[in-house]
């Protein structure tokens, strides 16, 4: 059977089973795209295929809808990748996803294509694109190409594509719990022979990825350049599953001033861009999530003016994180680096007495 | 002839430590450069990184935040707090290439009048060797 037949298949059992209510994966839309959706009638499963290399946005901002104000009563089985997991797992700890019932399952990801190049041609089936992606990261997102967080050991269930049989992993209790409940055959302990072939490759990859930033867009000229056609949707923003809050700073009174105020500035700066605070936009968003960014790229992808913005939040966020040795969504029992310190740390910036 | 460049320093100042390390230094006729602009806040752990941002991207050659010694916060832990915002704050300024060293945070107590002295006197000699800050100039960004 197919790895995404697989997939299917215990999708289906799931729910025809009772072990879970609904599941919440990719499905097929009626145009060339495809949509997160939450199914509950099994006949539907056929519409979908969870490794599909499409990605309309991060999944767990869906599954903060699902549980803020209360929980399903019923398990869900979300099917998700490594970076959507991390984003469930700082929303968690964000108090934004409380997670009783959902049953998690992560599968080793290897990438996924952009929209843009997609649009106009049929998304790849999810067994086409892993044979071939496999091999190269040529047609994946640059994000994609240098991510070297590919296989997600929070999750309850593991789907080991890059292994051989691509066996199923139990991580915790929930999850051998669900795998008996559908029958399915589970290991215990994960094999990392694919994983090292794959995370070389990524890890490489990420570091060409982070040698171009540096030349293109380190230092204020090419800041200024990289986000020139900035116009201030705030796509990036609404589409990013760490931007929770309600009201956002940046959209709110605090960026109105007195006409004399702009005036000011415009005689200061030689000139006022408008729209205008594109630079405070960015940044400040960068020094309000950048602890927990995931870099999952959700904020490229709906980015109308192809700002490589996605790549400048991971490269920007993984420095950041390095700094209270943190990898954001790594684990569910490290604190964020902003709920907690220590009382010697960080000499470097302010003294310790 | 060129004006003299005379850096322009936004200081947040915590009303507990700092804002009255400043008091201190001027009863005690001490002088000091008039090149920092303060604001008292109640705590540097108030401080939002954005109001740094802001403060940069509008025309101030630097920024400094003043809070109270560790240990000694007025609500507990702000300080600290402080200390990891600014850390992310220069950590993101150090990546992009954006001279992180024009933010800077200390520690000054409400009894150390001198060291407010010192460290303003220093800091802006610090800053005038820098030079002017160049994202004020952009009308782009």
């Amino acid at each position: 059977m197919s790895l995404s037949n697989r997939i299917r298949e215990i999708s289906k059992k799931a729910l025809e089973s009772g072990a879970v209510a609904g599941v919440v994966t990719l499905r097929k839309t009626a145009s060339d795209s495809a949509a997160h959706a939450l199914i509950t009638d099994s006949k539907a499963i056929d519409e979908t295929d969870a490794l599909a290399p499409y990605f309309p946005g991060n999944i767990a901002d869906f599954v903060k809808k699902l549980t803020r104000i209360a929980p399903p009563r019923n398990k869900i089985l979300v099917i998700l990748r490594p970076c959507e997991m991390r984003a469930a797992v700082e929303l968690t700890k964000l108090a934004q996803i409380q997670n009783e019932n959902i049953v998690w399952l992560a599968f080793d990801c290897i990438g996924t294509i952009s929209r843009d190049e997609s649009k106009g041609s049929e998304i790849p089936s999810g067994d086409d694109f892993f044979a071939k992606a496999l091999k190269s990261d040529d047609s994946i997102r640059p994000v994609c190409a240098g991510c070297d967080y590919v296989r997600a050991d929070t999750a309850d269930i593991g789907f080991l594509t890059f292994e051989k049989d691509a066996p199923f992993i139990a991580y915790t209790d929930a999850g051998k719990e669900f795998m008996k409940s559908v029958g399915f055959d589970f290991i215990d302990n994960a094999p990392t022979d694919g994983l090292n072939t794959i995370l070389a490759r990524k890890q490489n990859g990420k570091q060409k990825l982070y040698e171009k930033l540096e030349n293109e867009v380190k230092g204020l000229d090419n800041i200024a350049q990289t986000f020139a056609g900035c116009v201030n949707c705030h796509n990036c923003m609404t589409n990013c599953p760490i931007c929770f809050c309600r009201e956002c700073f940046f959209e709110s009174e605090a960026m109105d001033f007195e006409g004399d105020i702009f005036v000011d500035l415009a005689q200061s700066k030689g000139g006022l861009r408008a729209p205008t605070d594109i630079g405070l936009f960015h940044i400040g968003r960068m020094s309000h999530m950048a602890t927990s960014c995931v870099g999952c790229g959700s904020c490229e992808e709906a980015c109308p003016e192809n700002i490589p913005v996605g790549q400048i939040f991971k490269w920007v966020a993984e420095n950041v994180q390095k700094t209270f040795d943190y990898v954001a969504g790594r684990k569910w029992d490290e604190e964020l680096p902003l709920k907690t310190f220590s009382e010697k740390e960080l000499e470097e910036v302010a003294g310790n007495d | 002839m060129a004006k003299k460049f005379e850096p322009k320093i936004v200081g947040f100042f915590c009303n507990w430590c700092t804002s009255s390390a400043a008091d201190m230094a001027g009863t005690s006729r001490m002088k000091y450069p008039a090149n920092v602009r303060p604001i008292r806040v109640m705590c540097s752990g108030s401080v939002d990184p954005s109001y740094v941002i802001r403060a940069l991207l509008s025309g101030a050659d630097a920024v400094m935040v003043g809070g109270c010694h560790p240990g000694d916060c007025h609500y507990i832990s702000g300080n600290y707090k402080a200390r990891r915002r600014i850390a992310i704050l220069r950590s993101i300024f150090d990546t992009l290439g954006l001279e992180p060293d024009r933010i800077y945070l200390e520690w000054i107590s409400a009894s150390e009048g001198k060291k407010f002295v010192k460290t303003i006197k220093e800091f802006t000699e610090k800053i005038r060797a820098m030079g002017p800050n160049q994202m004020q100039n952009r009308w782009d960004i």
